[in-house]
């Protein structure tokens, strides 16, 4: 019993920060008004070049600043479409997915000279730094940095947003753009930093996910999470706490999954045990929310403000 | 005179689209040459050993035309949604039960040729439509975001295919895959002498037909497509807004499971596990350069056919991944996103032009 609670704990930490990451950051984007189910793409180009920074530096901390911009890159091209020429929000989202996966895969082979996987590069799966408090020090230490550093940067950014005038400026962006610029705010400056810390937080959860907790990169690696990022920013109700909180229930469910899956002759099928994480969300989804209940989606989500589309 | 008069329009807003989808094409092409030179390839090798793969010999054509079937009924799929504004991504899991009921009715219903052919592409309707209904019943009466809910159905799609492949008796443990359909159950090859074009094509194309005469000449579709163009207009004119977009939903679905069938049944005769579908990004840049032409949604898919069939002769060439048709796909539909950009500086050139003439 305790071996199993230890390891679904571990497990559900090592598998919910990525996830919990990237719909922090969905939710600056989304707040701002600015629609995006392309985390996936910010995710998969996040893992692949922390794995391309640590190769070819041999310092995983310069992964992780490449994988930030490589996530913020993301995120402009996504700004430029949506928010400065109006396109379609949702077809933008999977150009970028299709676009990261393409440039990751043409990658792979340009960088590493192999198909479908990487080398193993120099990796930060542990906090040796923490192995010196006494008795939950060695719990501690093995963890991923990342995992304290999404801790401190999901605090900042909470406060930020709820509390300080940049943040609540860029909530009326989302809520009623037409208002917000009358009020003298930049609605499509703000929008664009909302979507660009979405993309270096995907970014860095990409980075958890290829060098937080593993050593290597893998073709398809990201699985759907960026979309159950989504799934929690919807679920947690658009605000913060509740897609960081939510995030962790489906890194509970992954986690549950991987353990049902080392159980010899488990009564149910693995495909269903695998199905597990998508289902649970979904029905969580469907239980979750009425036809009476008030949505919870900013009001202009979705919405272009711009000159170029003519909705200005 | 008057009929001349919107022909004219007409003709000069076709001209338009398709030079901006024309400029699209080119600044994809231009940003994946960069992408090439990055990773130390020439871009001119790249480009011409993917059109040689794609139309450079009658064998390539041939090829490029098999492919064509699915990848036309994921734009005519994607495009019958977004006529509704009803954005249709559930579509991979669509096509996947569209493609395993097809099979499983290929595999062992014993009957002649063509009742078999028409069965397997009413078992393919059935088995995607039955899909789509769940997140668009979902969307409708609990109002769960359609787009999240058809995506997590896509993922179970996919484990709850591989776990019914492995239900069919005579399941093959070696390829991971469901026996082979029956000879009766394949589409016939036409144009035999070069090589042998499956017909699949022909079906596909008749589709595009039957899907234009749906939208553009029945109440319907006319009422779907008022609902996707303004929806408090719609509503105004007492169009029931629900009931055009479940049936737009249903009717999107049908085109998934009408490809899914007709993949199976023209190319890869049987169905295996863990293999997702890829063609719904395709569809949306299908749709989104067809933009609601019959013509123009074929010219597309022709393309797309292409680039697939070319990346494999690409990558022996030249050393590039083949995926790399992906990064040039994901870039086009960037490009085709933007496109208010480039009708917007169009006219800003225009009207300094003008200023400039007045002074």
């Amino acid at each position: 019993m305790w071996v199993f609670l230890s390891y679904i704990f571990t497990a559900t930490i090592r598998l919910g920060t990525p996830i919990a990451l990237t719909a922090v950051g969905a939710c600056y984007g989304q707040r701002t008004g600015v629609n995006n189910l392309g985390l996936e793409g910010f995710m998969t180009m996040g893992a692949f070049l922390a794995v391309t920074g640590s190769y070819l530096t041999g310092n995983p901390w310069t992964g992780v600043l490449f994988a930030c911009v490589a996530g913020a890159f993301m995120a402009v091209i996504h700004g430029f479409v949506t928010i400065t020429c109006g396109g379609k929000m949702a077809v933008s989202s999977q150009a970028l997915v299709l676009l990261s996966t393409g440039i990751a895969s043409v990658g792979l082979l340009a960088v590493f000279g192999t198909m479908g996987y990487s080398a193993q590069v120099a990796s930060i799966t542990k906090t040796p730094v923490l192995a010196n408090i006494p008795v939950v020090g060695e719990f501690l230490s093995g963890f991923s940095p990342l995992v304290y550093l999404a801790v401190v940067i999901v605090i900042l950014l909470n406060y930020v947003l709820y509390k300080t005038p940049v943040g609540l400026q860029m909530q009326a962006c989302g809520e009623h753009p037409r208002a917000a610029d009358t009020a003298g705010i930049r609605v499509n400056l703000m929008r664009y930093i909302g979507v660009i810390i979405s993309g270096i937080l995907g970014g860095l959860g990409g980075a958890m996910l290829s060098i937080g907790s593993m050593n290597l990169f893998q073709e398809g690696m990201i699985s759907g999470r960026g979309y159950l990022a989504l799934g929690a920013v919807t679920l947690g109700g658009f605000s913060l706490k509740g897609a960081f909180f939510a995030s962790i229930l489906f890194g509970f469910f992954d986690a549950l999954q991987l353990y049902v899956q080392t159980l010899p002759s488990f009564p149910i099928p693995s495909q269903f045990i695998q199905m597990l994480p998508y289902a649970a969300s979904l029905i969580i989804l469907i239980i979750g929310s009425s036809p009476k209940r008030r949505n919870k989606a900013p009001a202009a989500i979705g919405q272009a403000y711009s000159f170029v589309s003519g909705t200005r | 005179m008057t009929v001349k008069k919107t022909d004219g329009t007409k003709l000069r807003e076709g001209l338009n689209s398709f030079l901006t989808s024309l400029i699209a094409i080119v600044l994809a092409m231009i940003a994946g040459s960069i992408l090439i030179s990055l990773v130390d390839a020439s871009p001119a090798a790249v480009f011409s050993a993917l059109f040689k793969g794609a139309f450079g010999s009658g064998k390539s054509i041939v090829g490029t035309l098999n492919r064509m079937a699915p990848i036309l009924m994921a734009g005519l799929a994607l495009t019958v949604g977004n006529s509704a504004s009803l954005f249709n991504i559930g579509f991979t899991g669509q096509f996947m039960l569209g493609s395993l009921f097809a099979t499983w009715v290929g595999v062992y219903i014993k009957l002649p040729a063509v009742p078999l052919i028409a069965l397997m592409l009413l078992a393919g309707v059935i088995g995607s439509c039955l899909w789509a209904a769940i997140p668009t019943w979902f969307q409708l009466s609990r109002n769960v975001n359609f787009v999240f809910s058809g995506i997590m159905m896509n993922y179970i799609a996919l484990y709850l295919c591989n776990w019914l492949i492995m239900q069919f008796p005579g399941y093959n443990a070696m390829s991971n895959a469901t026996p082979t359909i029956q000879e009766s159950a394949r589409l016939p090859t036409i144009l035999n002498s070069l090589g042998g074009v499956n017909s699949s094509i022909i079906i596909a194309i008749l589709l595009v037909a039957v899907s234009s005469v749906i939208m553009f000449k029945t109440k319907v579709g006319f009422e779907m497509r008022a609902v996707g163009a303004n929806r408090n207009a719609a509503l105004s004119a007492g169009i029931s807004i629900n009931k055009r977009m479940f049936q737009a939903g249903l009717l999107s679905a049908v085109f998934a499971g009408l490809g899914g069938a007709l993949e199976v049944m023209g190319s890869t005769y049987r169905m295996q596990q863990d293999v997702q579908p890829t063609y719904l990004v395709m569809g949306i840049a299908v749709s989104m350069l067809g933009k609601e032409n019959p013509a123009a949604i074929l010219v597309a898919s022709l393309l797309f056919a292409g680039m697939q069939n070319g990346s494999t002769m690409m990558q022996l060439k030249t050393g590039v991944s083949s995926q790399f048709v992906m990064a040039v796909q994901g870039m086009l539909i960037i490009f085709i996103c933007s496109e208010n950009f480039i009708t917007y500086i169009g006219k800003k050139i225009k009207a300094q032009k003008r200023m400039k003439t007045e002074v």
